[in-house]
């Protein structure tokens, strides 16, 4: 079953880079520029086979006999000046209605298809970042998306878009369907979204894949951790939005939602469970709910964006095996003299939810943003030590706690400087001076645009703690640390 | 290939190899890069629709046309509206520095964001002007923008509104 899902995602994997490899003959993009060149000689000849016939038939020396014969002989210059012209216009009329119904039939009936690639690499001082090997240097940063969607009518569009990820240990080249959803746009202030939706929630969860559009390499981890991407990406459910017009004063957007989700295997939290021994056996959201409101002033503040979202959840993981040792020894704090410890362990939380506040504000060239997140877990885990015959139950109170700033600046077609800083609270009531408890990271970034589709980054991390890595990530930590990129990417 | 635990810093393979890239960058940089055309004050931005588009929707506001380029307003007066960009550098960069205050690399980003999250669909965008005049003529519905007044019966100037 397993190698028949492989060879599955492999072969749909295959697919795509074959059609990103042939995309111009789809976008039309290319082909319409060859096709326009083709076309503007063909009018250039026509127009030069023309005038040359005009000046034979209105040249003196031209014979009676010899104009005779022709349709044009008789005509005044400027009703043959109106003629040329008419006939080149209906010529290129004809032409470019031709051409526009190939466009069309290249375009698949009015299927559009976009996708992305991006490829990273990352080295560090000290510590790996997460769980990627980049003390030693790392190109296990990769990531590709592929769409495909259509407008059906002028209310309903539909569509759906695959996820390719590698990153570090926990993500090898993971196939997973991003979002595929039929959004019905009946009027501007209410819309209806189905299906598995990208989640809003702040300023850029649904758009923290989307490396080209951000001048960052690595989003902010104080809020946009890689490692727990897959919680809060996107959920299986409903979304109801609109934008409300305030009369001169902006516009409302909302968006509500609720659905479900389920936690995928390279989530973080399932990895460190995996890192003990354990096998998880059943990690799901079976209710996601929330809001985001953000109000859009005009005038003076247009560009301005400031606005909160909140989101409850209830999540339950379920895991079994045997506990390794290490990992007992790390739990319990103590040794306990068993080989390995089988166990069972299952967590449901109460009342949880993330809730965020931000800004952001672009104007011409010039960016700047600030996001702030509690996270707040309140769970009941219960761990049965079947070696020891002995069960345990406990509540995890969990509250973190991030917020970043941060800004860009364009300065001009290819050049864009952009920093921010991030600081990162694991548990806000424990000890703040704990570097495990926390991450500061200022970041500095040089983008550079080859062309609209093709771009480079260089980025730096000055960071200081580890609380955003779990504990397998590194053997050894250092509280300073610095974390260096290099990012390419390709969209269309 | 770790880096010095005592220093942090990089060894020097990588520093060589770091240099190197950056190098190129600056290189690429110089050899590519331009300087973004100033908007010209000669060059004058037209808003055009249809003509019964244009006299069905009568006179817009600045901010009728922001929202229309960002996809937040389809719908005005009962007319569904959508937006058609013209992919010129000069008049582009005029129009969205006018009319939506974004660069022109801010708007492709905000439609990539939209196309890639799946809540929309960028725009139909064309490389002349007369191709965005011949669309609008026989969409109506759609609006774009042009650099010149167009003597047309098929195509009329929509007004803007203080």
């Amino acid at each position: 079953m397993n190698q028949s899902w492989n060879r599955i995602k492999w072969i749909s994997l295959c697919v795509c880079l074959f059609l990103m490899g042939i995309f111009p003959a789809f976008a039309g993009e290319d082909v319409s520029q060859a096709q326009l060149l083709a076309m503007l000689k063909e009018q250039a000849a026509e127009i030069q086979k023309l005038k040359e016939e005009v000046a034979r038939l209105q040249s003196p020396q031209s014979t009676p006999s010899a104009n005779s014969n022709s349709p044009l002989a008789n005509m005044r210059p400027e009703d043959l000046t109106a003629l040329v012209t008419e006939k080149v216009r209906e010529e290129t009329r004809a032409q470019r209605e031709s051409r526009t119904m190939d466009a069309i039939s290249q375009s698949l009936f009015g299927l559009e298809f976009h996708g992305s690639i991006t490829q990273a690499y990352a080295v560090s001082g000290d510590n790996n970042y997460l769980s990627i090997d980049t003390e030693g240097g790392s190109f296990a940063l990769m990531d590709a998306t592929f769409n495909i969607s259509k407008q059906m009518t002028d209310k309903l569009r539909g569509g759906m878009q695959i996820y390719i990820r590698k990153f570090g240990e926990e993500q090898d080249h993971a196939f997973e369907i991003d979002w595929a959803t039929l959004d019905f746009h009946w009027r501007d202030w209410l819309g209806i979204r189905a299906g598995r939706v990208k989640t809003t929630l702040g300023l850029y969860t649904d758009s923290q894949d989307l490396d080209m559009v951000h001048t960052w390499a690595f989003a902010p981890g104080a809020i946009y951790d890689p490692a727990s991407r897959g919680a809060t990406i996107s959920h299986d459910g409903v979304d109801i939005y609109g934008s409300i017009p305030l009369w001169r004063a902006g516009m409302l957007n909302y968006t509500a939602y609720i659905g479900s989700t389920s936690l995928p295997d390279y989530d973080g939290y399932l990895a460190s469970t995996r890192y003990t021994g354990m096998d998880t056996d059943n990690a799901e959201v079976p209710f996601l709910g929330g809001f985001d409101l953000n109000f859009q002033p005009e005038g003076l503040l247009t560009g301005l964006k400031i606005g909160a979202s909140y989101a409850a959840f209830t999540y339950d993981i379920d895991a079994s095996g045997d506990m390794t040792p290490e990992a007992m020894q790390s739990f319990l704090g103590t040794q306990t003299g068993y080989a390995e410890i089988n166990m069972e362990s299952s967590e449901h939380n109460g009342p949880s939810n993330i809730s965020t506040a931000y800004m952001e504000y672009q104007r011409d060239r010039f960016k700047f943003m600030a996001e702030y997140r509690r996270q707040y877990i309140d769970a009941i885990v219960t761990e049965n030590f079947r070696s020891m015959n002995a069960e345990l139950s406990r509540r995890d109170e969990e509250d973190t706690r991030g917020w970043y700033v941060g800004g860009s600046y364009r300065l001009n077609e290819r050049w864009e400087l952009g920093s921010y800083y991030s600081s990162f609270i694991a548990d806000s009531g424990a000890d703040h001076s704990d570097p495990g408890n926390y991450q500061h990271d200022l970041a500095l970034t040089v983008r550079f645009d080859m062309n609209p589709y093709w771009y480079i980054k260089v980025e730096d991390h000055i960071m200081r703690g580890w609380g955003i890595s779990r504990n397998y990530d590194n053997a050894d930590r250092e509280e300073q640390w610095n974390l260096f990129v290099i990012k390419t990417g390709l969209s269309f | 290939m770790s880096l010095d635990k005592d220093t942090g810093a990089m060894p020097e393979f990588h520093r060589i190899i770091m240099g190197i890239l950056i190098l190129a960058l600056v290189w690429t940089a110089c050899v590519f890069s331009e300087e973004l055309p100033p908007p010209t004050n000669e060059v004058t931005i037209s808003i055009v629709a249809s003509t019964e588009t244009a006299q069905a929707l009568g006179s817009l506001t600045a901010e009728d046309i922001r929202l229309v380029f960002l996809g937040k307003r389809t719908d005005i007066r009962g007319i569904k509206v959508h937006p058609i960009m013209l992919d010129l550098a000069e008049p582009k960069e005029l129009f969205l520095s006018t009319y939506l205050k974004k660069s022109s690399s801010q708007y492709m980003n905000y439609w990539k964001v939209m196309v890639f999250t799946g809540k929309g669909r960028s725009p139909k965008s064309f490389d002349t002007e007369s191709e965005v005049l011949e669309y609008v003529a026989s969409h109506p519905g759609a609006i774009g923008f042009v650099t010149f007044m167009p003597e047309s019966k098929e195509v009329s100037v929509i007004t803007i509104a203080p």
